[in-house]
């Protein structure tokens, strides 16, 4: 039995390294998927708490192709507080891309919204940046440009 | 508003910008506190250095986010002149990783990675655009950056006006930062 969690290790590293990914790729491969399901059912407010470093520096930076353009600093995260209806968007990403140096990293990926609501489905080319505080990766920026399909 | 890109030449190098930035904003700086000083010459000098030694500081960036911005000036100014393949050159890391992320105002998108940044060789017409970047913050972690900035473009000939949201990804290699990744996404307003 005390054997299992190394074998369990030894199992993840080895399918990290089949797959051409990195430990540090794994885990913020993890984060980016449970920030997103946290941003699907929970308020900015408590997402930006969970997930994201908040201070001067933050920012979320949104363009969607009908020209609206809006960056979010640390006191938008705090002031939304409306909770999502649940389940309303599924989220699909692919073509994950790293870059980690030390204390911090950078994710792109393709990201595809679908609405449950409507079937109507938005695409999205993401680009989060992350800082490494007390062992967690945070996110301290974020790019989300809506994209043609 | 002052154009941050008439500073330097095309061939340039990075550290040449940083040091015309820096004496640049001294300048600017001493401009702007001369229009406040008494007429008396004496009083004058004095009341100079000491507002120069004690003022300076408190306004000064931090020196890797002036060597930061003078690399995202350059590299633009180098874009608008020369071959995505000649700036790559001069300003990207090129491997395996590097990575260009456009998105145009209609939803348009092009990822393009080095072997393709490579082989852009065409060079636009010279100073075919006026651009003027930003709100500008940065992110400074050892030997990797991010780069925030908002960018205005004109075309010269049209007078076309495109606005961009942009991210650089930054590492420094033997003492000078490059860029790795770009994330640059277009809008109308």
């Amino acid at each position: 039995m005390k054997s299992f969690p190394c074998v369990l290790v030894f199992f993840i590293f080895s399918t990290s390294l089949l797959f051409g990914q990195s430990a540090g790729e794994a885990v913020l491969k993890k984060i980016i998927e449970s920030e997103t399901n946290a941003f699907v059912s929970m308020s900015l407010a408590d997402g930006g708490k969970t997930y994201w470093l908040l201070d001067e520096k933050t920012s979320l930076n949104v363009t969607i192709f009908d020209g609206t353009h809006f960056q979010v600093r640390k006191d938008g995260f705090l002031q939304n507080t409306e909770v999502p209806p649940a389940g309303h968007a599924t989220v699909e990403k692919s073509n994950f891309h790293f870059i980690i140096q030390g204390d911090m990293a950078s994710a792109t990926y393709d990201q595809m919204v679908t609405l449950t609501e409507t079937g109507g489905i938005l695409p999205f080319r993401e680009m989060p940046i992350y800082h490494n505080v007390d062992d967690l990766w945070k996110i301290h920026l974020s790019l989300v440009p809506q994209i043609g399909q | 508003m002052e154009n941050p890109l008439v500073i330097g030449a095309p061939n340039w190098t990075v550290a040449q910008y940083a040091k015309a930035g820096k004496a640049q904003q001294h300048e600017r700086s001493i401009r702007s506190r001369l229009k406040w000083l008494p007429k008396n010459m004496k009083f004058t000098l004095i009341f100079l250095a000491i507002t120069l030694s004690c003022v300076t500081p408190a306004f000064s960036q931090n020196p890797e986010e002036v060597a930061i911005r003078a690399l995202i000036e350059a590299e633009t100014q180098a874009f608008v002149n020369h071959s995505f393949a000649d700036v790559a050159k001069m300003f990207w890391i090129m491997d395996d990783k590097t990575m260009l992320n456009v998105t145009g105002p209609d939803g348009s998108h092009v990822q393009i990675l080095a072997e393709e940044i490579l082989e852009r060789t065409d060079a636009p017409p010279p100073n075919h655009a006026k651009v003027v970047k930003s709100n500008f913050h940065y992110m400074v972690n050892g030997n990797m950056a991010a780069a925030y900035n908002d960018q205005v473009v004109t075309i010269q000939e049209t007078g076309f006006v495109l606005y961009s949201s942009e991210v650089r990804i930054m590492e420094k290699v033997d003492g000078i930062w490059k860029i790795h990744l770009s994330s640059v996404h277009h809008f109308e307003r």
